[in-house]
C-alpha cells in the first residue's frame, strides 16, 4: 500500500512537470501507456527511486515560466514523458535545434522508433536500439564527418563527451586563442597530409601512401583514421600472413588484408569480413531484443565449416555420428558431435601450427555479423533452401512409413543427414553453409542482449551455456534465421553441432615477429 | 451424483477449524495453503500460473485419452467412431464453457485434426499441449502440429521412463525442442514421465526445462516427491498432475457412482464390478461405506479431485474425462476449493486401505507396475 502512495506521490509531483506536455493542454501526444492509473499500479514498486529521481529533478532544475516550457521537451516527443531528466541534458547541448537532412539528432535518431518500447506497460520491451562503445561514435560521425572537432578522434566519443548532454565537462571554455590558432595550424596540416596519403593509396602507391599517413599521424597522433590507414599501408607493403597463402589478388580495402586466404597445411580457407556495423539481434524472437547496433572489426572466418578430414588431421580422432561405411564422403562432411570444450581443445592444436595462433572460435556477434552478409532480415523460406542444407532438402524423398509398436510410439527418427561443406551457394560474403548443414559453436556465453563483448560473455573460463549458432540439416527451413541464438552445455556433444574457425588478423608488429620467427 | 453443494454451518466450521489447526501447524513453506501464488478466479474456474511460463492454466485440465468404448482399430492411429468423436468434441464444448483453458491431444487418439476443428474459432483463448508420440522426427512433428494450431503449440512435452535424461538420443530431442521455442513454435517445453528419480534427472540435465507432468493422486502421492518436489518448486517448475483419479480406476472404488459413469477402462471397477472383492476384504469395505456415507453430497472422485485441487504446487489437474457427467463432476469439485474436511480425509484413508489391502490388480494392468514405484 505504501509503495502505491509512493508512486502516486511521484506521479502527482511529476504531473506538475514531467507531464505538462498532458496539462498544458498542448497538441494530442503520442500514446504512451495506456493509462495513468495502470502507470501507477505497475511502477509502484519502482516508486522510491522515481520519487527521488522526481525531486531531484524538482529541486535542481528551474522550472519554465508559464505558459513556455523547455523546447526540447516537445522537441523529444513522447520521450520526454518518462525520460525527462535525459531530454533536458540533450537540451543542453542544444542539439534539439539541428537537423543535417534527414539525420535529425534526436531520441529516435539514435535509438530508433521503438514503438515496442512506447507501448509496453511492463517496459519489458527495450529501445529499438541502445548504442555502445564504438557504435555511439558511429552515430556522431554522421555529422561530424571528421570526427571531434577539437581532436580529430573518431571514436570513444563518450570517453570525454556526455552521451546525452554531449558537452565535454573538462572542455575549458577560457581557452586560449594562441592553443586555437595552434590546434588549426595542425589540423590544416594533418588533413592536408591524409588527402595526400589517400591519393597515393589510391594510386597503389604504398611507400608514398605509408609517409604521407605516418605524417598525419605526427600531426594529430590521436586519429585512429591516420591509424587505420597507416596500418592498411603496411599490410600492403607486406601482404603476406605468416604460414598462410593468400588466394587472388584482392584486398579489402580499409584494412588492407588480403580477402582469402588459406593454411598451409591444412588446406583451411578463410574468407576477410569487412569492418563495419550492423544491427544485432530481431525483433521476432524473445531472446533477440533489444536491437542494437553493432561495429565488429575486420576478421577472418572460415569459408566452409571444418571437415572432419580437417579435425582428425589435428586430433587424430574423428568424433562424428555420420561416418563409416555409409558416408564414403566423410571427409569432406562437416565435423559433427563436439562439444564446446572439444572445439577449445582443437583450438589449443591448431594454434600450435599457426605462427602467432590466432585461431578462435567466432563470438556470436561476429556469426551474425557474417551470416547476415550485409542484409537486414531473414531470406524467405523458399530461398533460403539456395543457401543452406535443411530438412527440407536433406531428408530423403520416400522415407519409410511409420510403423506402430505397442501403445506408444516412440522413435528419435533423425533421417536427414549433412551434405559434404560448399555443396550449396555461398552468401554474399563467399562464405558456405552459414545457415545449414551444421550449427557452430560459438565463444560467447549465453547472456541477454545487449552484446556487450567487454561484459565477461567472452570469457573463455566463465561458466554457463554458450552459444550456437545457424541452422542445421534437422531444422525447417523456417528456423534458418541468423537473428535465432540457441545454446548448449559446453560439455554436451549433439550431431548437428559443429564448428567453423574464426582468425583474428595480425597487428603489422605481430605479423612481422612471426615471420622472423 | 449430486451436483450441487451447499456450505452448511456444520461444514463451514469445520473448514475454518481445519484452516486455523492447519495454521498452526508447522509445515513447508510450499504446502503450508491451498492457495498457490498468483492464482485466481473467474466465474467458476480457477486458475493457476504455470510455472515461470507466463501461462495461467485452469486448474482443471482435458486429458488426451479417448474413450475405449468407441475406438476404432486397426491403422497405425486410434480413430473414434462418429458417436465417439460427437461425445468428446461435445465433452471438450462442454468444458471449455466452464473455463477449462489447457486442453490436452495425443496424435496416437487420432485427435490432433479434430480438436483443431473444434477450437479454431477460439484458439487464441486456449493453451493446447501436444506430446511426442510417433517415430517420425521429433522437429517434423512439432512443425506439423503447430502448423494444425495456427503456427504454434502452447506446451509441447517428451516422455521417459527410463532411469536418466542423460541419454544421447533424449537430449537430442530436447535440444530441438528447445530450438523450436526459439523459433516461436512452441510456447513452453517440458516433459512427462512416472518415476521420481527420473525427475530429478531432468531437473539436473535438461536447460530450460518449464513444466513437468507428474502422476499425482491421493494414493500416489509418492511421499509427496520428497527429493523431486522441493527442488522442482525452488526451480519455479510448472508443475501438471496427470492420473489425478489413478487412470480413472478411483471411480472403480465409489459404490454410488450413477449407473454409465465408468472409469478409463470399466473393467477395473472392483468395487461394482468384482463383488467377490467386497467378500475378501469386508471389514475394509464396510469401512470405506461408512466413511462415503459422511459425504452425501460428494463422490469419491470428487473427495479425490479436490484432495489433488488442495496442493499449492500443483498448477493444474489433467483429467481424462469420457462422460459429460465427469466434466461436470470434476468442475463442482472446484467450485468447492476450500480445506477439505475430516470427512473427506477419512473417505480417502479409507479408500487408500482398501487399495493397498486388494493390491495392485485394482489398477489397470498397463498401470499396476507403476503401485510399487507410486505407493505414498
Amino acid at each position: 500500500m505504501a509503495r502505491v502512495n509512493l508512486a502516486r506521490t511521484f506521479h502527482n509531483l511529476a504531473g506538475r512537470s514531467c507531464c505538462f506536455a498532458l496539462i498544458q493542454g498542448g497538441a494530442a501526444a503520442p500514446p504512451c501507456h495506456s493509462g495513468c492509473g495502470s502507470f501507477r499500479q505497475r511502477y509502484a514498486i519502482s516508486g522510491l527511486g522515481l520519487l527521488a529521481a522526481g525531486l531531484l529533478f524538482l529541486t535542481q532544475m528551474p522550472l519554465p515560466a508559464q505558459p513556455g516550457r523547455p523546447q526540447e521537451l516537445d522537441k523529444a516527443g513522447v520521450c520526454s514523458r518518462c525520460h525527462v531528466t535525459v531530454a533536458l541534458e540533450w537540451g543542453i547541448a542544444k542539439h534539439h535545434t539541428i537537423t543535417n537532412g534527414t539525420r535529425v539528432p534526436n531520441c529516435t535518431g539514435c535509438h530508433g522508433p521503438s514503438l515496442g518500447h512506447v507501448m509496453d506497460e511492463e517496459n519489458g520491451i527495450k529501445p529499438d536500439r541502445i548504442p555502445r562503445g564504438a557504435a555511439i561514435a558511429t552515430l556522431c560521425l554522421e555529422c561530424h564527418e571528421d570526427g571531434c572537432p577539437k581532436t580529430e578522434n573518431v571514436k570513444d566519443c563518450q570517453t570525454c563527451h556526455h552521451p546525452h548532454a554531449l558537452v565535454n565537462p573538462t572542455f575549458d571554455p577560457a581557452d586560449t586563442e594562441a592553443r586555437a590558432k595552434q590546434l588549426a595550424v595542425q589540423q590544416d596540416a594533418y588533413k592536408a597530409r591524409l588527402a595526400e596519403g589517400e591519393q597515393w593509396a589510391q594510386a597503389g602507391r604504398w611507400e608514398a601512401a605509408r609517409d604521407a599517413f605516418r605524417a598525419a599521424l605526427k600531426e594529430n597522433p590521436a586519429s585512429s583514421r591516420a591509424q587505420e590507414a597507416l596500418l592498411m599501408c603496411e599490410r600492403r607493403l607486406k601482404p603476406g600472413i605468416p604460414g598462410f597463402k593468400i588466394v587472388g589478388d584482392q584486398f579489402d580495402a580499409p584494412s588492407g588484408l588480403p580477402k582469402e586466404i588459406v593454411m598451409d597445411g591444412l588446406g583451411l580457407s578463410l574468407v576477410l569480413v569487412p569492418a563495419g556495423s550492423f544491427d544485432l539481434g530481431s525483433a521476432q524472437h524473445s531472446d533477440t531484443q533489444p536491437v542494437h547496433t553493432l561495429t565488429i572489426a575486420p576478421f577472418y572466418l572460415g569459408k566452409f565449416e571444418m571437415t572432419q578430414g580437417q579435425w582428425k588431421a589435428l586430433m587424430s580422432t574423428n568424433p562424428s555420428f555420420y561416418q563409416g561405411e555409409k558416408f564414403p564422403q566423410a571427409d569432406t562432411l562437416p565435423v559433427e558431435q563436439v562439444s564446446w570444450e572439444d572445439c577449445q581443445k582443437m583450438l589449443a592444436e591448431i594454434n600450435k601450427k599457426a605462427p602467432g595462433g590466432g585461431f578462435r572460435l567466432p563470438t556470436e556477434a561476429e556469426w551474425e555479423y557474417a551470416a547476415r552478409a550485409g542484409s537486414a532480415g531473414p531470406l524467405p523460406a523458399t530461398e533460403v533452401l539456395r543457401y543452406a542444407w535443411l530438412r527440407e532438402n536433406s531428408e530423403p524423398a520416400n522415407p519409410a512409413p511409420p510403423v506402430r509398436t505397442g501403445m506408444y510410439l516412440i522413435g528419435s527418427g533423425v533421417i536427414a543427414s549433412p551434405h559434404p561443406v560448399g555443396t550449396s551457394e555461398p552468401n554474399r560474403w563467399g562464405l558456405y553453409d552459414m545457415l545449414g548443414n551444421v550449427s557452430e559453436w560459438c565463444s560467447s556465453l549465453f547472456q541477454p542482449y545487449p552484446y556487450d563483448a567487454g561484459d565477461g560473455r567472452e570469457a573463455a573460463a566463465g561458466q554457463g551455456a554458450r552459444v550456437v549458432r545457424g541452422a542445421n540439416f534437422a531444422d525447417a527451413a523456417d528456423a534458418a534465421d541468423a537473428a535465432l541464438r540457441h545454446s548448449d552445455r559446453p560439455d554436451l556433444r549433439l550431431r548437428w553441432n559443429g564448428v567453423r574457425l574464426a582468425f583474428s588478423p595480425p597487428a603489422e608488429g605481430q605479423s612481422a615477429a612471426a615471420s622472423q620467427k | 451424483m449430486n451436483t450441487h453443494f451447499c456450505m452448511t454451518r456444520r461444514r463451514f466450521l469445520q473448514s475454518a477449524a481445519a484452516s486455523l489447526a492447519a495454521s498452526c501447524l508447522p509445515s513447508p513453506a510450499w504446502a503450508a495453503s491451498t492457495v498457490a501464488p498468483g492464482q485466481f478466479r473467474r466465474g467458476g474456474m480457477v486458475y493457476r500460473p504455470l510455472g515461470k511460463t507466463g501461462l495461467n492454466v485452469s486448474m482443471l485440465a482435458f486429458g488426451s485419452h479417448t474413450d475405449q468404448v468407441y475406438k476404432l482399430r486397426g491403422g497405425i492411429r486410434n480413430v473414434l467412431s462418429a458417436e465417439g468423436q460427437e461425445r468428446r468434441d461435445r465433452q471438450i464444448s462442454k468444458a471449455i464453457d466452464l473455463g477449462v483453458n489447457l486442453i490436452d491431444v495425443y496424435e496416437h487418439e487420432g485427435q490432433w485434426e479434430p480438436l483443431a476443428k473444434l477450437i479454431k474459432s477460439k484458439r487464441d483463448k486456449l493453451f493446447i499441449s501436444g506430446a511426442y508420440d510417433n517415430p517420425e522426427f521429433i522437429g517434423t512433428n512439432i512443425d506439423r502440429l503447430a502448423k494444425l494450431y495456427g503456427g504454434y503449440i502452447d506446451l509441447y512435452r517428451i516422455r521417459s521412463e527410463t532411469i536418466a535424461f542423460n541419454r544421447s538420443s533424449l537430449l537430442e530431442q530436447w535440444d530441438v525442442l528447445r530450438r523450436a521455442k526459439e523459433a516461436g513454435k512452441i510456447r513452453a517445453v517440458g516433459i512427462a514421465c512416472h518415476m521420481e528419480n527420473t525427475m530429478v534427472s531432468a531437473l539436473q540435465e535438461l536447460d530450460g526445462l518449464e513444466f513437468l507432468m507428474l502422476p499425482y493422486n491421493f494414493i500416489h502421492a509418492k511421499a509427496d516427491y520428497s527429493q523431486f518436489l522441493p527442488a522442482a518448486i525452488e526451480r519455479g517448475l510448472g508443475l501438471i498432475c496427470i492420473k489425478p483419479l489413478a487412470a480413472g480406476s478411483v471411480v472403480g472404488l465409489d459404490p454410488r457412482m450413477k449407473s454409465g459413469t465408468k472409469s478409463e477402462n470399466s473393467r477395473f471397477m472392483l468395487f461394482n464390478s468384482s463383488p467377490g472383492s467386497r467378500a475378501i476384504l469386508p471389514a475394509v469395505v464396510a469401512e470405506l461405506a461408512k466413511t462415503l456415507n459422511q459425504l452425501p453430497d460428494e463422490s469419491l472422485p470428487q473427495a479425490a479431485m479436490r484432495y489433488v485441487f488442495s496442493k499449492p504446487f500443483l498448477s493444474c489437474a489433467m483429467a481424462g474425462m469420457f462422460d459429460d457427467q465427469f466434466v461436470e463432476d470434476n468442475h463442482e469439485a472446484l467450485t468447492r476449493y476450500d480445506e477439505m474436511t475430516r470427512e473427506e480425509h477419512a473417505a480417502l484413508d479409507a479408500a487408500r486401505e482398501y487399495t493397498r489391502l486388494a493390491g495392485p490388480a485394482w489398477l489397470a494392468q498397463e498401470y499396476q507396475w507403476l503401485e510399487e514405484q507410486w505407493r505414498a
